[in-house]
């Protein structure tokens, strides 16, 4: 694998810095052309700075082409028109004028431009705008609605009766009126007035006190059962109530407005023009006294005439003295203006040099249609001189000092793309420190992923957001210093980007270490969960791990079903889910029978994939594997040690031969030398013997430690047993027949063809004979027999067995006598070396044979079987 | 006479070797390193050599090894080695016989006359006399007009059975052949079961004309299968 790259805590830092500088630098280039790209201009009306945005890429027309000239000669367009509708209302003749006569229905439906009703109801101005600039507006009373028709009524009739005194009463109530500006009365004012009024206002409040008498007689009747009272309850519960002005301000015919209308419905259609009224007259007078500061102004750079061409004259609004001028004359003036506009509804006619559009003009002429009629003329003209000290020349100064942003955008632009490549760069390096192997985290990364993911989404979000929206409401809604505005925004771009990094690196040192899925406190519960239940279920006994799965699954199949349709389903997937789990685990306990298998029958390297397994599958699997380990790490040693020792009985045999070969041939010299003493002679036959044992020993025992060591090699052949026994009992007839001992030879059919290495057979018939021919009691008589046993499906095997009479006592256990060196104690003296059964028996076993030793009493008897094979 | 020359580092080994073989009335040379032996072959003119394997200086097998680079005397390894592979080895490399430590006095001049025998006359006489009826295996020669047989030129007295069973395997040298089939041939009667009378009769035979019985060089046997005398 391709080593990580590693770097220091020092460029990491530095890497770090200078991608937080040019994400600042960024930012606050984006922050400075967007300043620049905003002119403030101080509005006409003198309250608020007005914004309007130059597009940092377009400043290349002049200031009288550019959006910003058009939008402030649209704006004051509109406001003119709308200043000139007020002048009409508000105005006679163009001087103000409070005694003017307002009719409330007609004036608070104009823009309607409906028919009006027949009933006028007219106030004059003044009255009306002290009344709105009191402080609740128009104050009223609530009546019931029986009440007020009755007061409608009587208003009328009282018109009746005053007719005569009409001129008196009406004298006195405007002089009280006009007089006192007394401030509005409320309710208690009215009563205590009315109680103090002359008689005929007096039944007004007396009227009122009745009718709570008979609310409560109404009470009372229903009591007593009466019809009558009864069905009087229900219409007082049910009565709609009316709100009557307190009139601080009668009509300008001097009579209440009780007095003008013939029924309740209609009196609250008047009184809601009332409010109406009064409420618009108040707002409108407001912005008249702003327009008027501005638009009265003979020294301004916009100049403006609407003309209204009527049958006794024209009336006109304008900031330029056209008295007397005809209408080619104002058109000439205007159209010699630097930048003009000309639209006449009547004629069809819109001339501007300007890029405001007809439809735009039309608009607004359109909302105040109910205002100017159709023979309405509108001249608009802007001096792009700019001669007088106003808006419009503020805007243009401006304008010419806000400097192109093309630098700026590329210094941004050049920034976003190197803080993009840092950012990069800082990706690639977390987590990788110099000196240390794999990734290296911090506290941080330590945190539960989800938890840490949504900290960095709240503080990144909160940091970023707070700086949007700090630096818009600073930079837009109130006049404050540019750079104090960029230095917040450099100071917000800075917290957010570090926020930023320090979640963002996190993140991806999470994933180079790939703990970021398994640090989810989620898939943490869900583990610890999970060897929870393992645990229980491992530890629980047997009783407990048996029976509490079998009630449960017996529980869920006898409840589910019975719970209805959707039960059955559910008993269906969770029994689906015990057969797959059963499945389960009889498939791991197969893997684990397989593996024991294997082991038995010699495959010592065999391993169970115990990391499948689970509980007490995995367990007893890691226990096999255990065991066959340790099996196959004893039998290596035994094999290791079993050569060893052979090879070291082979080297120190040859260091024995070569002495051995002096004294067996000096010995054989000294035989041939002249000899008389004859105990000497019987010395030289004690070594002579000796010696000949010596070598005889020697070379058995390199025999022996080789056979039983596995280290031969053996070229097996078919072989007759029958054949081997003849060619073996003429080798040593003779010398049986030496000692007496009279061979008995028993033998089945011809051939017993066995499978085996010839020389090695040999070997054993070979020492097995000569153990006889030692140890079998003189004159007595040997038996070799040769059986076949046959077996069922197959040739069968042949039983070899050889009997003598032993000339001394069996001293030692049979098994001992094939072990290396042990023999009878009482036949240590005679020859041989003790290791002819055992070399008997280690060749037998290793061509396949068995090998048995049976004595009984002095019966000595040897047993071997082969298999048979078939030619 | 011939001069053997016999090299061995136990320097009692090659004196006792020296003892019998001037007895026999050889001219014995003595060394005792593979080195030292290497020299004498240069200076003297040797017939037969007797080498040890593990020597000093200069190991029997790569002096055996040197020496066949330039002569073809016989050559009897002696060494206290007696595995197969240790045999094979040494007979592969190029040596005549190879007797093991520790070795029978007699057996060893046996084996030294019959080489010195087979490489001072036979190997020049050849088959310039060759009749129809003499047969050959290695060093054993039968005559069947003269009915005499010979191994390394000394005669061999045989009865007529054993006689019969030998002339039987040396004309069909390299062919095994069981005790019955023997029996068959030289009796001209059906065997009826088993029979140890060949068995006894091959074992006579080897002891007569074998130095070494219990290691056969001409008549061997397949144990388990029969007898058979190897082409030579």
């Amino acid at each position: 694998m391709k080593k990580a790259h590693e770097y220091g805590r020092g460029i990491k830092v530095f890497v770090t810095i200078l991608e937080t500088f040019f994400v600042v630098l960024c930012a606050v280039c984006i922050g400075i052309v967007s300043c620049n790209a905003v002119i403030s201009v101080a509005n006409w009306r003198n309250t608020l700075n007005v914004n309007y945005y130059i597009s940092p890429f377009s400043k290349t027309a002049a200031f009288e082409d550019s959006d910003v000239f058009n939008d402030m000669v649209y704006d004051n367009l509109n406001d003119v028109m709308r200043y000139c509708v007020i002048r009409g209302q508000l105005e006679t003749d163009g001087v103000f004028d409070e005694t003017k006569e307002i009719d409330i229905e007609q004036y608070a439906r104009h823009f309607e431009e409906l028919p009006v009703t027949d009933t006028s109801i007219r106030y004059r101005l003044g009255d009306l705008l002290h009344w709105g600039q009191a402080e609740n507006g128009i104050s009223m009373m609530e009546y019931p609605y029986s009440e007020a028709e009755q007061m409608i009524k009587r208003a009328h009739g009282e018109t009746d009766r005053e007719e005569a005194a009409a001129e008196k009463t009406a004298s006195e109530e405007t002089a009280s009126e006009e007089t006192a500006d007394i401030p509005q009365k409320d309710a208690g004012d009215i009563s205590q007035e009315a109680a103090e009024a002359p008689a005929d206002n007096l039944y007004l409040w007396k009227d009122g006190e009745t009718v709570e008498i008979v609310y409560e007689e109404a009470v009372t009747a229903t009591a007593g059962g009466e019809e009558n009272g009864e069905t009087v309850y229900e219409e007082y519960a049910e009565e709609e109530y009316v709100d009557i002005p307190i009139e601080r301000y009668l009509p300008t015919d001097g009579q209440s407005i009780l007095a003008h209308v013939e029924n309740v419905e209609e009196l609250e259609e008047m009184v809601s023009y009332l409010q109406d009224t009064v409420r618009m007259l108040g707002e409108n007078y407001n912005s008249y006294k702003e327009y008027q500061k501005y638009f009265d102004q003979k020294e301004m750079n916009f100049q403006y005439c609407i003309l209204e061409e009527k049958e006794d004259g024209r009336l006109f609004y304008s900031n330029e003295d056209i008295e007397g001028k005809s209408r080619q004359e104002i058109k000439d003036y205007f159209t010699g203006m630097g930048r003009h506009l000309y639209f006449s509804p009547a004629e069809f006619v819109y001339e501007s040099n300007t890029s405001i559009r007809e439809e735009q003009v039309r608009n607004i002429w359109s909302s105040y249609r109910y205002a100017y009629p159709d023979n309405t003329s509108v001249w608009i003209g802007v001096d792009t001189g700019f001669a007088y000290n106003d808006a419009f020349r503020s805007a243009w100064e401006s304008y010419q000092k806000a400097a192109p942003g093309y630098l700026l955008i590329l210094v941004s632009i050049v920034s976003a793309l190197v803080a993009f490549v840092l950012f990069i760069a800082v990706t690639c390096m977390a987590g990788r420190k110099k000196g240390t192997d794999g990734v290296s985290l911090i506290w941080f990364d330590r945190w539960y992923t989800e938890i840490a993911m949504l900290t960095g989404a709240a503080v990144t979000g909160a940091a970023f957001i707070g700086t949007g929206a700090s630096v818009s409401l600073l930079l837009y809604e109130t006049i404050m210093d540019r750079r104090e505005v960029i230095a917040l925004l450099a100071l917000g771009v800075l917290v957010t980007n570090a926020a930023f990094l320090f979640f963002w690196l996190s993140l991806i040192r999470r994933i180079k270490a790939k703990i970021f899925w398994n640090r989810f406190l989620v898939y943490r519960i869900f583990l610890r969960c999970k060897d929870t239940l393992m645990k229980l279920y491992d530890d629980s006994r047997n009783v407990v791990r048996i029976w509490v799965p079998y009630l449960l699954f017996l529980g869920v199949n006898l409840i589910l079903p019975a719970v209805g349709g959707g039960g059955v389903f559910l008993a269906m997937l969770f029994d689906l889910g015990v057969g797959l789990f059963l499945y389960r685990n009889g498939k791991a306990h197969q893997k684990i029978l397989r593996g024991i298998e294997k082991i038995r029958g010699g495959d010592l390297d065999y391993q169970i994939d115990a990391e499948t397994l689970h509980g007490e599958n995995r367990i007893l699997a890691e226990a096999v594997n255990s065991i066959g380990n340790g099996i196959r790490q004893a039998v290596e040693k035994s094999m290791r040690d079993e050569r060893m020792k052979a090879d070291l009985i082979t080297n120190v045999s040859h260091d024995i031969k070569t002495p051995l070969t002096s004294i067996i041939n000096y010995v054989d010299l000294i035989k041939r030398e002249p000899v008389e003493n004859e105990k000497i002679k019987a010395y030289l036959e004690v070594l002579d013997s000796k010696s000949q044992r010596l070598k005889q020993l020697t070379e058995d025992l390199v025999e022996a430690s080789k056979i039983s060591s596995g280290n031969i090699e053996l070229q097996c052949d078919c072989l007759d047993l029958v054949e081997l026994m003849n060619q073996t009992t003429g080798e040593f007839i003779e010398r049986f027949e030496s000692k007496g001992l009279k061979l008995i030879v028993r033998m089945d059919e011809s051939p017993l063809l066995i499978y085996a290495d010839s020389r090695r057979i040999w070997r054993v018939i070979e020492n097995l004979f000569n153990n006889a021919y030692k140890y079998a009691l003189e004159n007595t008589r040997v038996y070799v027999e040769t059986k076949k046993i046959p077996e069922e499906g197959g040739p069968g095997r042949v039983r070899l067995s050889i009997k003598n009479i032993s000339a001394q006592p069996i001293s030692v256990g049979v098994e001992d006598l094939t072990e290396r060196f042990i023999r009878g104690d009482a036949s240590r003296t005679t020859e041989g070396s003790g290791l002819g059964l055992s070399i008997a028996k280690n060749l037998t076993e290793l061509q396949k044979g068995t090998f048995e030793i049976i004595s009984d009493g002095d019966l000595f008897k040897v047993v071997i079987t082969f298999s048979l094979v078939e030619k | 006479m011939a001069n053997i020359l016999v090299c061995d580092d136990d320097k009692a080994i090659v004196e006792a070797i020296e003892i019998y073989l001037v007895q026999e009335g050889y001219q014995v040379f003595k060394a005792y390193d593979g080195l030292e032996a290497l020299k004498i072959l240069e200076s003297e003119e040797i017939h037969l050599l007797i080498m040890d394997v593990m020597m000093p200086r200069l190991d029997g097998i790569h002096a055996t090894l040197k020496i066949r680079e330039k002569y073809s005397i016989p050559i009897i390894i002696l060494s206290a080695k007696s595995e197969d592979a240790d045999k094979i080895l040494g007979l592969n490399i190029g040596a005549d016989d190879y007797v093991t430590k520790p070795f029978n006095p007699l057996e060893l001049t046996a084996r030294v006359k019959s080489h010195l025998r087979r490489y001072t006359k036979l190997g020049s006489i050849g088959g310039a006399e060759e009749a129809a009826q003499v047969y050959r295996a290695g060093g054993l020669v039968i005559n069947d007009v003269t009915k005499e047989v010979t191994v390394d030129e000394e005669p061999v007295k045989l009865t007529p059975i054993e006689y019969n069973i030998l002339l039987l395997l040396v004309k069909n040298q390299g062919k095994v052949f069981s005790i019955n089939q023997i029996y068959e041939n030289i009796w001209n009667e059906e065997a009826i079961g088993a029979d140890n009378t060949v068995a006894v009769h091959i074992r006579h035979i080897r002891e007569k004309i074998e130095i070494n019985p219990k290691e056969p060089r001409y008549l061997k046997v397949v144990w388990g299968v029969g007898y058979k005398i190897d082409k030579q």
